[in-house]
């Protein structure tokens, strides 16, 4: 038999793009924001809070990913950013082709900030780079303390952690500590901000370390 | 993980270079995953035997290396591979800790039937 070496990532067309897309955003001074996490874990919430207090001041664009339904686009329509909703009808993660099929749309030379809200799924998201800055991952008091350690390759690469829904806490086994050493075992420089969307708790600071990005 | 759209990638690789490089005969193709990729190589080889079943590499085999998880510790100088994932050393319990080894999904190599290229 002949043996022929290719040493090549299976991903490697997603690499290209993805590296394709950060040189644009480079080039227009944009900070991009890959937001992952699992399904119901409240990231379009924490988008609509976050668009209520930044899209005055900030020209921010967002690109919403869903598998079906332009529903998370709708609740964001009504504040001052484009929006930009990518239906994936099936496949379980954005890559960076669809990304960049999508900034087509966007006018990246009024776009300081670009969120990208990911398909919700802890698993398949992780190995597509989209060519983002950085990535948050957020995941909910509901879900588990024990969240992070099932899903290792998504947490050990994540920049922000969000721990969202604090103000169920009360009404569930969550133990808060737990999970913040849980994310810390995964990915001990990770910044963890705990929020609420219904409380308000913590999402000043999730603004504050946003706006300090750009 | 969905591994149908990665055999999807692996079959349009390995096309792409049989082309480029003027193969025939492919038998073997060689594939390096890392556990923190989560993906299953039972299902991988289902998925990668589906799509290629009406094509030139229908009777091709994945073989494929799992990679462990393997950390180095920065401040110790250990090498460790854990069996759940945790970036504190598990020597000296600091945290400057870098993944070496876990998260590749290379096609390392195929095989070809000797003489398996094309005559020009």
């Amino acid at each position: 038999m002949d043996i022929i070496t290719l040493e090549k990532k299976v991903l490697v067309k997603n690499d290209i793009i993805a590296e394709e897309n950060k040189a644009l955003f480079h080039e227009n001074r944009i900070f991009t924001l890959n937001i992952l996490s699992s399904p119901g874990s409240g990231k379009t919430s924490i988008l609509e809070r976050t668009l209520d207090k930044l899209s005055d001041s900030i020209n921010i664009s967002v690109i919403v990913g869903d598998i079906q339904t332009a529903n998370d686009a709708e609740r964001l329509d009504k504040f001052k950013a484009s929006v930009v909703q990518l239906i994936t009808n099936g496949t379980c993660h954005l890559s960076s082709k669809m990304i960049r099929d999508a900034l087509n749309k966007l006018n990246l030379k009024e776009t300081d900030l670009l969120l990208i809200e990911n398909v919700g799924n802890l698993v398949c998201p992780s190995g597509f780079d989209l060519g983002e800055e950085k990535r948050v991952v957020i995941f909910s008091t509901t879900e588990g303390t024990d969240k992070p350690l099932k899903y290792p390759g998504m947490f050990y690469k994540a920049d922000l952690v969000i721990i969202n829904k604090m103000d169920l806490v009360p009404y569930t086994d969550f133990n808060v500590e737990s999970a913040i050493k849980n994310v810390q075992t995964l990915n001990p420089g990770a910044i963890i901000i705990k929020t609420s969307c219904v409380t308000g708790e913590g999402i000043d600071s999730w603004r504050k370390w946003l706006t300090r990005q750009i | 993980m969905h591994e149908y759209s990665i055999a999807l990638e692996i079959f349009d690789i390995v096309n792409e270079t049989i082309v480029k490089e003027e193969l025939s005969n492919v038998k073997v193709i060689k594939l390096k995953i890392g556990k923190l990729t989560a993906i299953l190589p039972e299902l991988l080889t289902d998925a990668f035997d589906t799509i290629s079943e009406c094509s030139d590499l229908k009777d091709v085999n994945l073989e494929i290396v799992e990679v462990p998880v393997r950390i180095k510790c920065r401040k110790c100088g250990c090498f460790y591979e854990p069996d759940e994932l945790q970036f504190f050393c598990t020597r000296c319990g600091g945290s400057f800790t870098e993944l070496v080894t876990g998260n590749e999904l290379i096609i390392e190599s195929i095989e070809v039937e000797k003489n398996g290229y094309n005559n020009s």
